[in-house]
């Protein structure tokens, strides 16, 4: 069995409103109406792992998280993490996991950090030594040296993110959630965040289920991806994969000194004027680079170029809108 | 134990890093039991008895329930508060501990600015004591405790009420309050001033009159309800017999839980 | 002169709709009132245990109406109080309105139809209610007269009260100690913890011409007794005069406040 098996995983609510029409009665009535935020969702993680978990908001990709952390109970299917089943053995399982939700604090907010280290030494009892140990080592690594005894209130977000990251990860988690974890961050605590992660992943070992908005998270962290949208799991494999399947199109752009005539270029490139410069769109796919290229400068003195990728957002975009979401 | 005890700790800090404000709290909880202490007092001007209690009776009744719910509000506040933590999703931080849940619950949040309630009950059961003259025996004492503690535990298991309903409905659940609101008010005064209705509500669904008023009557020699005396000390059970129960259906409630979603 | 009202009675119109939204809390408070209505009615029945049958059906009547307006005693802007507190209250500023008229016509239309959907049901569940336990008619017609507008205008002095409560949280940021603090005023010298007609005599006077009497006790003892003309008006001047005084007092307090605001967050 893998670290992680989820086999049909569903969750549906019942939720109760106001009819639309109907007189008097409408005071007492209610439609029922089904949602389903997950629909029969199968996969499975290996030990040591990192994945990423992208979809549009309201995707499922927290009722996810939120069923594999044991927070809520599944309506249908059922998973096992490390040979438990997450809502039926909650404590044994829980004691085996981190998590941070980037919006919300597990940590008290009036008292400094450490003082809410030491509360959760208690609450997933913690040897001592071991304790001291590893929070020497998530200090070291996450910088918390200067505000350990600050409360967390006074802290910047960064600041926080780095000491929520330390209070889940104090009783060593096999396992790692994490849920928007570079949200409204700075480039710097951005960069420093993932290089800690990545750290973290490799040399410890620890599991990683990631979800993000962010696709530089994505690029620089995950391998692998699951792609969710309206409750259902869309993709999961290979991150490059995905991104080689939607980034179809290039984008070269260039001035010439003087006027150029471009009009006798294949049809495989289409050419739009953008002020003085040119912009050449062509799919690689059809038309080699090396091709487009010749084909310009055979068109007259080329005085400057750039060659663009499609911007990973974008990119993503237009997978949501190909899938429909 | 150790985490209870070591949450009650960091509570106390987080209290700590606002103490105007946390005095002036205090202060207002004094004043505020003590006008309803004074309410009874100038009702008690005015009519002198209610039934057969005399002021000081009254009195006792009254200060015994004032301490034990501000008690309650001051140690129990994670579940009078709980609906709070559904709504916000703060619920979620206690279901990722590997703590049983109740525990996480009660030690989530204190509520020292009750003290001053505290004091104002205190007071009022000590001035009583002094103004009847009453002989303390150990059997008395124990009797006053028991009704303190079963009023304790029925009283929490009330705040229950609200904490489980949150989770189904999160509209217009105030109204779940009138037993415990309700109750506080209505049975600071001993349950035969009423009529039947009331007073079967308060003695059978809300134990008030099982858990307090009985032991407390033996306790000033006005034995409420004709019955034997190993009733009597039983009857305060009726409060952590409704917090077991109260229990067994917030458990139900938890696998009802959705989370809120991000 | 009307254009430049209309702010203020879109505000009120807006917010009255807003309030007849909220028929689940008032549901709430109904149930609520209904039951403490109840409990009060038999206690005092047997506290006076038929020694004065008369000042028993006055006693009984003072709390059930007391229960019946008790929306108008309530004092939590919740809304207004959060902004205060997260710092948004930057936006409400913005507003090119008279900030001080511009929220007392929003608590008023807040006031009005929240007491109206409280009152109403409490009125109908008189008809149900055993009969040693049920409430008055009023003394006569000229007194229900009295009483009516005694009680507008004890609307209108609540919320010149809440507003200067805000005004000192708006300094204060914090509304939790002050709010439980003025609740507490309201509630206990307005007559709804016990009625002012049970305090001893020789603290009537003082007791019934302080601002706090003013928002419901005034209009009860008005039902109770309907009032010869000079006593009434004496009463109506009280009240107007403490309308005016709050009022003054509040916008002073607005002005000041508003002006260094300190906007939480910045």
């Amino acid at each position: 069995m893998r670290f992680l098996e989820a086999e049909g995983l569903s969750k549906t609510y019942i939720r109760r409103c106001k009819p639309k029409d109907g007189g008097i009665s409408r005071l007492w009535k209610r439609d029922t109406q089904v949602i389903t935020a997950l629909q029969d969702a199968s996969f499975s993680i290996n030990e040591g792992e990192l994945v990423g978990m992208i979809g549009p908001n309201g995707a499922g990709k927290s009722t996810t998280v939120k069923l594999l952390t044991g927070i809520l109970t599944p309506t249908g299917g059922t998973c096992h993490v490390d040979g438990r089943v997450p809502w039926l053995e909650r404590r044994e399982h829980v004691r085996h996991l981190g998590a941070v939700f980037g919006q919300r604090t597990q940590l008290w907010w009036d008292v400094p950090i450490h003082d809410s280290f030491l509360l959760l030494r208690d609450v997933y009892s913690v040897d001592k030594a071991a304790w001291q140990r590893r929070l020497d080592e998530l200090v070291d690594a996450l910088d918390l040296q200067e505000f350990l005894h600050t409360p967390l209130r006074q802290l910047s977000l960064g600041q926080r993110m780095r000491a929520e990251l330390c209070g889940s990860l104090l009783h060593a988690p096999k396992l790692l959630f994490l849920d928007e974890p570079t949200i409204g961050l700075d480039a710097v605590s951005k960069l420093k965040l993932r290089a800690f992660l990545k750290e973290e992943n490799k040399q410890r070992g620890t599991t990683i289920l990631l979800t993000t908005h962010d696709m530089e998270d994505m690029l620089a962290l995950c391998q692998r991806v699951m792609v969710l949208g309206r409750g259902k799991l869309l993709y999961d494999g290979q991150l490059e994969a995905l991104l080689r399947r939607y980034d179809t199109v290039h984008t070269l752009r260039c001035t010439f000194e003087g006027e150029a005539d471009l009009s006798g270029l294949p049809q495989a490139i289409r050419h739009e004027r953008d002020g003085g410069a040119h912009a050449l769109t062509f799919a690689p796919g059809e038309i080699p680079t090396s091709e487009v290229l010749a084909h310009v400068l055979a068109c007259g003195p080329l005085r400057e170029m750039t060659l663009k990728e499609q911007n990973i957002d974008h990119l993503i975009a237009r997978m949501y809108e190909e899938m429909q979401l | 134990m150790r985490y209870i005890y070591h949450a009650m700790k960091l509570n106390l800090k987080s209290i700590a890093q606002y103490r105007a404000s946390f005095l002036m709290q205090n202060i207002a909880q004094f004043v505020m039991v003590g006008g309803e202490f004074l309410a009874v007092v100038v009702l008690m001007t005015r009519f002198t008895a209610l039934g057969q209690w005399r002021a000081e009776e009254i009195m006792f009744f009254w200060g015994v329930m004032q301490l034990t719910f501000a008690l309650c509000e001051c140690l129990g506040r994670g579940i009078s508060t709980f609906a709070g933590y559904v709504g916000s999703g703060d619920f979620d931080t206690i279901l990722l501990r590997p703590r049983p849940l109740m525990q996480q619950v009660i030690g989530h949040r204190l509520d020292p600015r009750r003290l001053g309630g505290m004091i104002v009950g205190g007071g009022a059961i000590a001035l009583s004591c002094v103004r009847l003259g009453i002989t303390w025996t150990a059997d008395k004492l124990v009797l006053t405790l028991l009704a303190a503690a079963g009023g304790f535990f029925l009283i929490l298991g009330l705040f229950l009420i609200e904490a489980t309903v949150s989770f189904f409905s999160v509209r217009s659940i105030e109204m779940v309050n009138v037993l415990t609101y309700g109750g506080r008010s209505t049975c600071q005064y001993p349950v035969d001033v009423y009529p039947r209705p009331l007073r079967i509500l308060f003695t059978w669904v809300a134990p008030f009159a099982l858990s307090m008023h009985l032991p407390i009557s033996h306790v000033l020699g006005k034995p409420l309800f004709d019955v034997p005396m190993a009733v009597v000390w039983l009857a305060p059970l009726a409060g952590p017999l409704f917090f077991l129960l109260m229990t067994r259906v917030w458990y139900i409630g938890v696998k009802h839980y959705r989370s809120t979603g991000t | 002169m009307r254009n430049k009202l209309r702010p203020y009675l879109t505000a009120f119109r807006v917010r009255a709709l807003l309030e007849t939204q909220y028929r689940g809390a008032a549901l709430g408070g109904l149930i609520t009132q209904a039951f403490f209505g109840l409990v009060y009615a038999y206690l005092y029945t047997a506290f006076f245990n038929g020694s004065d049958p008369a000042a028993q059906k006055a006693t009984v009547t003072y709390v059930w109406l007391q229960q019946m307006f008790f929306r108008a005693l309530f004092m939590s802007d919740g809304e207004m109080n959060n902004q205060i507190m997260t710092g948004s209250l930057a936006y409400v500023l913005c507003r090119p309105v008279d900030q001080h008229l511009y929220w007392i016509s929003r608590n008023l239309a807040a006031q009005f139809v929240g007491v109206a959907m409280r009152a109403a049901p409490m009125l109908l569940l008189q008809l149900v209610v055993p009969q040693e336990v049920r409430m008055a008619l009023p003394a006569s017609p000229l007194a229900f007269a009295q009483f009516a507008l005694s009680l507008l205008l004890g609307v209108f002095c609540v919320s010149q009260i809440h507003a200067i409560g805000l005004a000192f949280t708006m300094k204060t940021l914090d509304h939790r100690g002050l709010s439980s603090m003025l609740s507490l005023l309201l509630m206990t010298f307005s007559g709804n913890v016990v009625p002012l007609t049970l305090f001893p005599e020789g603290l009537q006077r003082l007791i019934r011409y302080q601002p706090f009497a003013q928002v419901l006790d005034a209009p009860i003892r008005m039902y109770q007794s309907g009032q010869p003309m000079d006593e009434w008006l004496l009463n109506l001047a009280v009240q107007l005069c403490w309308i005016a005084a709050l009022w003054a007092l509040g916008r002073w307090l607005w002005a000041r406040q508003l002006r260094h605001v300190t906007i939480q967050g910045g």
